[in-house]
């Protein structure tokens, strides 16, 4: 990697200011959200870039060879002009067939950062709960949901292709590892990630799309 | 002295462990000052767009609930979020444009005595046109976060037995996110919630 855990850490807090909980005055004037602010802006400038990406993503995988495969872009937001942005990262979901009778939906998530030179892919697999063979029907406690950033064999193909996308896009952005993302990064809030909580993978890229 | 036996708080799931509970229901209709959500709507069980800065009066206490808290005691209402277009769709691609909506919601607490009340600021941001859900009005972007807010609401509130507002309000984000992933993953809905 290009960075030590040390320096993502560093770069973690030039976005998000030591110490203060969010709600207090100052928080939202602060520099490090004044540099969120000039990240986000960047990233809507290079917006084509990420659409690009997901479309040579979408022409890999045509649905007519790949049924059940699809690629859908959660970083349209990106696009509105806010004080308040969001993410540190391009996000994406590629969804792959359920191949299960238990599975109720199956996806890569990919993110390519806009504050660090790195992206991740990760599996999302939601699936029945014991709730729901219990009712047979569907509530909010009825699905589970199982993450996993090992991809599995039916998935590194997938994977594949989302990696070389991304690297013709975005020259120079490396895989970050799970085991360095998950690392705390003190003293900071992310979204509802409080002191202690906030990862390297929330603060350089998002709270939402993990 | 009148006894205030009303159960006034927020959702009615969102208590369901604790049934009734002391407190009021506070009528914004009745408050000549407030600047918000009108027409009768109740402040504490889940407040109002535009929560106004002023207190609102207290309504007469009764010994039953008041038609209009039983009334709005099932959840967030749909009409609590105006959604407006941020990003306008250019039709093209699988999903396009952007919406939101922003919300003061109110949440007590009638777990401890007293029971202990607070507001989170919220935002639920969502595409107004995916592969899945097709275009998504304004009022079925409404109705997707009265569902998400109202669930969301009831498990935060119940993972903890006290809540310490700015905590709550980073939980509940979470909370909501973690139902659009789940329940509304192909919507590519997300939430913010800040005190």
């Amino acid at each position: 990697m290009k960075h030590t855990i040390d320096e993502l850490i560093s770069v973690a807090y030039q976005y998000f200011p030591r110490g203060m909980r969010g709600d207090e005055p100052g928080y939202d004037q602060s520099r490090e959200l004044e540099n969120q602010r000039a990240a986000a802006a960047r990233a809507r400038a290079d917006y084509r870039i990420w659409r690009s990406t997901l479309r040579k993503i979408e022409e890999r995988f045509p649905e007519e060879r790949f049924a059940g495969v699809s690629v859908q872009d959660l970083s349209m937001g990106l696009l509105a002009e806010t004080n308040d942005p969001d993410d540190r990262c391009f996000a994406a979901y590629l969804w792959l067939p359920i191949c299960d009778a238990g599975e109720h939906s199956h996806n890569l998530l990919f993110r390519v950062s806009f504050v660090a030179p790195y992206y991740s892919i990760n599996s999302s697999t939601v699936v029945y709960s014991s709730t729901y063979y219990t009712k047979m029907e569907l509530g909010h406690d009825s699905l589970e949901s199982k993450d996993s950033h090992d991809l599995s064999s039916a998935e590194v193909p997938f994977g594949t292709g989302i990696v070389e996308a991304i690297q013709i896009a975005f020259p120079g952005h490396e895989l970050m590892p799970a085991s360095v993302g998950s690392t705390i990064v003190p003293e900071i809030r992310v979204g509802g990630h409080f002191f202690g909580e906030a990862t390297i993978f929330d603060a350089l890229f998002s709270d939402h799309w993990r | 002295m009148k006894t205030r036996t009303w159960l006034p708080i927020v959702l009615v799931s969102l208590l369901s462990a604790c049934t009734y509970t002391d407190g009021q229901c506070w009528l914004r209709s009745d408050d000549s000052g407030g600047t918000g959500a009108g027409g009768g709507v109740i402040v504490p069980p889940y407040g109002g767009g535009d929560y106004g800065e002023v207190p609102p009066t207290p309504q007469d206490a009764a010994d039953s609930i008041p038609p209009d808290c039983a009334e709005k005691m099932s959840g967030f209402p749909a009409s609590l979020f105006k959604f407006k277009t941020t990003v306008e769709d250019d039709g093209e691609g699988k999903a396009g444009g952007y919406q939101q909506a922003s919300a003061t919601l109110m949440f007590i607490d009638g777990r401890q005595e007293p029971a202990q009340s607070w507001t989170c600021a919220v935002t639920i941001k969502m595409p107004l046109r995916t592969e899945k859900y097709g275009t998504i009005s304004a009022e079925r972007a409404a109705e997707i976060a009265s569902d998400v807010t109202t669930i969301a609401s009831t498990i935060v509130m119940h993972s903890q037995d006290a809540w310490q507002p700015t905590l709550f309000c980073g939980k509940y984000q979470d909370g909501m996110n973690a139902i659009f992933q789940k329940s509304y993953k192909l919507l590519g809905g997300q939430a913010t919630a800040k005190r």
